[in-house]
């Protein structure tokens, strides 16, 4: 069977590279202009991309030293002006106390930078240690640290006490996202 | 915190990290970013067809300046 194009696949990485856009950027119409910026430099070079290989991992890379040559560049970055990469994010009912999402996403934007970024690739997109450290251009041990760091700052943030469990959300709600097809959380 | 606690802990983290990209990923996409990939699409059909007439086809990059024009802010 032949392999389907990747300028075909490209579209279905779009939302994903919107929202790592966003998580560098922290500002939607920075986002928009980074993925913009990306989708053509990737056009412009898909016969340097090799087939077979991560497609999604090859656009992240493309997505991520566009941003850090951009900033280089104006040397400011952009706050979450627009409070969009928090404020996206649904309110899940809160009438038993536990966390909301929001809360949740407030204390990863404190994270420092490098540790936001290797917990938005290794855990929020599934990219292993050394595809990661690949991205980035450093060694696994780093991002591995990056990211065991991030984590627990996380927990210092929330003041998660050693035996309090980091509840997702309601059980009104999971029944909700289960029914949605969200019943892999 | 034990090491069994400590990958629960972790890994409940990177599932809340997880719902919360998939939840940005629901938006729709901004309709300058769609209209690009359409753009940058039809330029390479246009490429492939034999033209009647003289001149380059359009590059990517020329695709994100007429993007531009109507998309960023």
């Amino acid at each position: 069977m032949k392999p389907k194009d990747p300028k075909d696949e490209l579209v279905d990485h779009l939302p994903a590279l919107r929202a790592f856009a966003l998580s560098l950027t922290r500002n939607g119409a920075a986002a928009d202009d980074l993925v913009q910026d990306t989708v053509v430099k990737a056009w412009s070079n898909f016969d340097k991309f090799e087939t077979g290989t991560n497609l999604r991992a090859w656009l992240f890379t493309i997505l991520r030293n566009t941003f850090y040559s951009g900033r280089r560049k104006a040397q400011r970055e952009v706050a979450d002006v627009d409070g969009i990469f928090t404020n996206s994010l649904a309110e899940k009912p809160a009438h038993d106390g536990r966390m909301q999402m929001s809360d949740f996403m407030k204390a990863f934007n404190k994270l420092p930078e490098e540790q936001r970024e290797a917990l938005t690739l290794v855990g929020a997109n599934g990219f292993s240690y050394e595809e990661a450290a690949g991205m980035c251009g450093v060694a696994i041990g780093t991002i591995k640290s990056r990211a065991n760091r991030g984590r627990a700052k996380l927990t210092e943030l929330l003041g998660l006490g050693e035996n309090e469990e980091l509840e997702m959300t309601d059980g009104a709600t999971m029944a909700v996202l289960a029914a949605n097809g969200g019943s892999h959380f | 915190m034990d090491t069994g606690k400590k990958k629960q802990r972790s890994s409940d983290i990177d599932a809340h990290l997880k719902r919360a990209f998939r939840e940005l990923e629901q938006e729709a996409l901004p309709e300058r970013l769609t209209e690009l990939l359409n753009r940058l699409r039809s330029q390479d059909q246009e490429a492939d067809e034999p033209s009647s007439e003289d001149g380059e086809a359009p590059s990517a990059r020329q695709a994100l300046q007429v993007s531009a024009g109507g998309g960023r802010a």
